[in-house]
């Protein structure tokens, strides 16, 4: 058998070497920049899906708060019309009630005032604002009685998101 | 030269008397060291260490012996070509000494040493040629000493480059070295720096001591081989170097005094110091290869030692190749490495926030930001009625516009608000008075249109009517 020259054998190794060598560094530096663009993508969808995540965490809150709270139903209105001897210039009147996620319900109430003192409207929107679970106006309107424009005709339309009864 | 050695030995001979000078290179440039200079005494335990040592260094790649071709057993030819073309000059060349030999080229071996340097012009070349036959008995003398060459050099071009280094011209000269031996001397001549011819007297120091007319003879020859370069020593004032194995003051004293009884007369310089001087060129030359290089062994077989520097070289040079290689496959492959790393990284952040996002056990890739808004659209819609529950309220806003109306004097007859936008209708002191109200919209996000009034009436006061809407 022929006896392999052992610089032979070393050039080849040599050049094996060196082969593969280019070989890798050629396949890096063609495939740098594709990848390179990629991650820069990858980081702005990164980036995207953090703002996302941060707006899910801000709505997520309010959810945690409502589920923080001690009572989980708002203030009877009646009672509180009643508590600020409201009761006999108001009609309550349920308007609708939509289930939210399980167990939450946003209900929707009518509160009309008529020949009422402006004051005492602001008392009762006050008492009921800061309940926990609040009351929240949707919609307001003052209509005065006299020219000073202190008392009136009040209508309100008022949210709350409570537990279902 | 394939070794790289810095250490040279040239040796000379003159009759039985052998002289070794060691050539080292250092930082501070080349030392010289006599090694020997006398009588061959093969049985001498001095001699056997030095020859021990001298090639225990030649086979370890470190040192390289020198001899010097002897210029009477050898043939010395300046050559131009009629070519600028070094590649073509060179094909020529054999040609061109082939027509000025004795015997056909094919039974010398000869080497051409170029010396057209950077110049333009015609290639020249100095072509050193020794007979086959006579380069075997030549090396077999030396190897009969213990010595066998690595570099086989020539005896004129080792004298000449010596001399330009160590006494270099001064202004334009022709310059004639005399190298005076025991019963032989041989004399180079040539201009500025070319070396032109290489002539061998058969008489030394001791015929000239001996005979009455030996110095006049020797005078007349070097005369006559003025005679023979005629050109170059009418055109530029003649120098003569003295030196050799031989040389002594009194010889050069002697052979001044012959030629200043003639009547051109040139200029001297004796190196009475010049009887390693040969020994020392030679081993000068064996290391630099700015000295005119030439080498009559490599052009037929090389000294066993300078192949197996040159296998070693080789080996060297690709053991070097395989680490480089080594080095750049790890250096792309690292660099490849780090950036699949990133980039899996990557993706396996998107693929959690993701996931995170949209609940899903797997988002397919590519879809994971459409994925994402989608699932958190719908979760807004659920959470809408939780958030706004929490922060939108209007009482704020209805304290504020009361109480401000209040400050003004404004009366509010009538106030809608409703999601999508506020009505206020009422009546002020004056004209632009309602326009407090305005800002209080503008904070609760309102875009409030121009308000519009009436002149006042019976009341004395203007009434007005503000609307604002949501964008």
């Amino acid at each position: 058998m022929k006896r392999i020259n052992p610089v032979t054998l070393w050039l080849s190794v040599a050049l094996l070497i060196w082969f593969s060598a280019l070989v890798l560094a050629v396949a890096a530096l063609v495939q740098t920049p594709a990848r390179i663009r990629f991650m820069e993508r990858g980081r702005d969808t990164i980036m995207r899906l953090k703002a996302m995540q941060t707006q899910k965490q801000e709505m997520e809150e309010n959810l945690k708060l409502h589920l923080k709270l001690k009572e989980k139903n708002a203030v009877s209105l009646q009672s509180t019309l009643q508590s600020l001897g409201l009761s006999q210039q108001a009609t309550v009147r349920r308007k609708k009630t939509e289930n939210l996620i399980d167990p939450w319900v946003r209900r929707t109430v009518e509160v009309i005032f008529t020949d009422v003192p402006f004051d005492s409207v602001g008392k009762f929107l006050y008492t009921i604002e800061t309940q926990q679970p609040p009351w929240r106006i949707q919609e307001v309107i003052f209509d005065a009685a006299d020219q000073n424009g202190t008392g009136g005709r009040v209508s309100l339309v008022l949210q709350t998101v409570d537990a279902k009864q | 030269m394939t070794m790289q050695a810095t250490i040279g030995y040239g040796i000379s001979r003159d009759e039985d008397r052998l002289t070794i000078v060691r050539a080292a290179k250092g930082r501070s440039g080349i030392s010289y060291d006599q090694q020997w200079n006398g009588p061959v005494r093969q049985e001498s335990a001095e001699w056997k260490n030095l020859i021990g040592r001298i090639y225990a260094e030649v086979w370890d790649g470190q040192a390289v012996t020198a001899v010097p071709v002897p210029v009477d057993k050898s043939i010395f030819r300046p050559l131009t070509t009629p070519f600028t073309s070094k590649k073509k000059a060179h094909r020529v060349l054999p040609s061109l000494l082939d027509i000025q030999l004795p015997f056909p080229l094919e039974e010398a071996l000869t080497s051409f040493i170029d010396v057209s340097g950077n110049k333009t012009g015609p290639v020249s070349s100095l072509a050193v040629c020794m007979r086959r036959e006579e380069y075997g008995t030549f090396l077999s003398d030396w190897q009969e000493l213990g010595l066998d060459p690595v570099a086989v050099d020539h005896e004129g071009l080792a004298w000449w480059t010596w001399y330009l280094k160590k006494m270099p011209p001064t202004s334009s000269e022709s310059r004639v070295i005399v190298a005076f031996g025991q019963n032989r001397s041989v004399v180079m001549i040539g201009t500025d720096k070319n070396l032109l011819g290489c002539y061998r007297w058969n008489k030394g120091v001791q015929q000239f001591s001996q005979q009455e007319d030996a110095w006049r003879d020797a005078v007349n020859r070097l005369q006559r081989i003025c005679l023979a370069h005629k050109k170059a020593c009418d055109d530029h004032p003649l120098h003569i170097i003295q030196t050799g194995s031989a040389i002594e003051a009194s010889v050069c004293e002697a052979f001044e005094c012959v030629w200043n009884a003639e009547d051109v007369k040139p200029a001297f310089s004796c190196d009475a110091n010049g009887q390693t001087a040969l020994a020392s060129a030679l081993a000068e030359r064996a290391l630099v290869s700015d000295m005119l290089p030439c080498n009559l062994r490599s052009v037929d077989v090389p000294h066993p030692a300078e192949l197996q520097a040159s296998g070693r070289n080789i080996k060297k040079s690709l053991v070097f190749t395989i680490i480089l290689g080594l080095l750049l496959s790890a250096a792309a492959a690292g660099f490849y490495g780090v950036l699949y790393f990133r980039e899996n990284r990557i993706k396996k952040h998107v693929t959690e926030l993701a996931t995170a996002l949209t609940s899903m056990k797997s988002v397919p890739r590519g879809q994971e930001v459409l994925l994402a808004e989608r699932s958190l659209e719908s979760r807004r819609e659920e959470l809408r009625p939780f958030s706004k529950a929490v922060n939108d309220s209007v009482t704020g806003l209805l304290n504020d516009l009361l109480e401000t109306a209040q400050t003004h004097e404004i009366k509010i007859n009538r106030l809608v608000v409703r999601p999508d936008g506020i009505l206020i209708r009422g009546t002020s002191p004056g004209w632009n008075d309602c326009d407090v109200l305005l800002p209080l919209l503008q904070k609760a996000g309102y875009r409030p249109a121009a308000p519009e009034r009436q002149d006042a009436g019976m009341d004395e006061r203007v009434h007005f009517q503000l609307q604002g809407a949501l964008p």
